[in-house]
């Protein structure tokens, strides 16, 4: 704890817990993320894997250049609309989002929320987007390495089982090992995504 | 567990309310950025819809 903070709570109770791992406010002094590391960390989650596969689903039905008009278009005002409400409480009063939920649904009404979108968004959401990269790395491999393995074979139930160790792995230590990942991961997928864009123009158009 | 939960919270809050306690990241959103960011914003919609949208 920093002199700045003690200094602080003269006339209040020690200050003793790790606030980045709880739902109370994280003070000034205990932030561990800079600009630098949340737009890391943001363009790591915005640049998803499941943003691929629906955009090429899109680009299917309406060709590439409108697809890539409506996802920039959509996501322009669906994300800043939503980044707003989500981010400025959190990022000026050190509020975790699902307790800042409280001021809007009350402590029961974010409970019942709570056990509604973990098994189903958290747990759902995820076991789809580790069966996602297990059917990529089997197309990768059949298109690549010339094997024969199928869209539901057991090869794409052990990838999706390795992608969801790793993630396990990557976020156990929480903030900081994302940061560290998203240094790497951020501006490799801007790379590839120009990359692919590049593709799609020169050689597929 | 709650009652220590309630006193870090009560701490906590103690340092925030503070008029001394200094935090950039609690200062309002400037309204040139908001400002910029509708601008552009409508800017990227329009160029986008016009190079991608047949006439």
């Amino acid at each position: 704890m920093s002199e700045h903070v003690r200094a602080r709570t003269a006339a209040a109770p020690e200050i003793s817990t790790d606030a980045g791992t709880s739902d109370l406010p994280t003070l000034a002094s205990e932030r561990i993320w800079g600009f630098w590391s949340f737009t890391s960390v943001n363009v790591g989650l915005a640049i998803a894997t499941w943003a691929f596969l629906s955009g090429g689903t899109l680009a299917v039905f309406v060709g590439a250049e409108t697809a890539i008009a409506a996802s920039v278009i959509g996501n322009l005002i669906g994300v800043v609309l939503v980044s707003l409400t989500t981010c400025i409480p959190s990022a000026k009063y050190g509020l975790e989002q699902y307790t800042a939920l409280r001021s809007v649904f009350g402590g029961t009404g974010s409970r019942a929320l709570v056990l509604v979108l973990f098994p189903l968004a958290a747990a759902g959401w995820n076991a789809v987007l580790a069966i996602m990269f297990g059917r990529a790395v089997v197309n990768v491999s059949n298109s690549a390495l010339g094997t024969d393995f199928g869209p539901e074979g057991g090869m794409v139930v052990t990838a999706a089982l390795v992608a969801i160790l790793g993630s396990w792995l990557l976020l156990v230590k929480g903030p900081v090992s994302i940061e560290w990942v998203n240094k790497f991961v951020a501006p490799a997928l801007v790379v590839m995504t120009v990359v692919m864009l590049g593709a799609v123009f020169t050689e597929h158009s | 567990m709650a009652d220590d939960f309630d006193r870090e919270l009560q701490a906590r809050l103690a340092v925030i309310e503070d008029p001394d306690y200094v935090d950039p990241a609690r200062a309002d959103l400037p309204a040139r950025d908001l400002v910029l960011l509708v601008v552009l914003g409508a800017a990227l919609i329009v160029a986008m819809i016009w190079w991608s949208y047949p006439a």
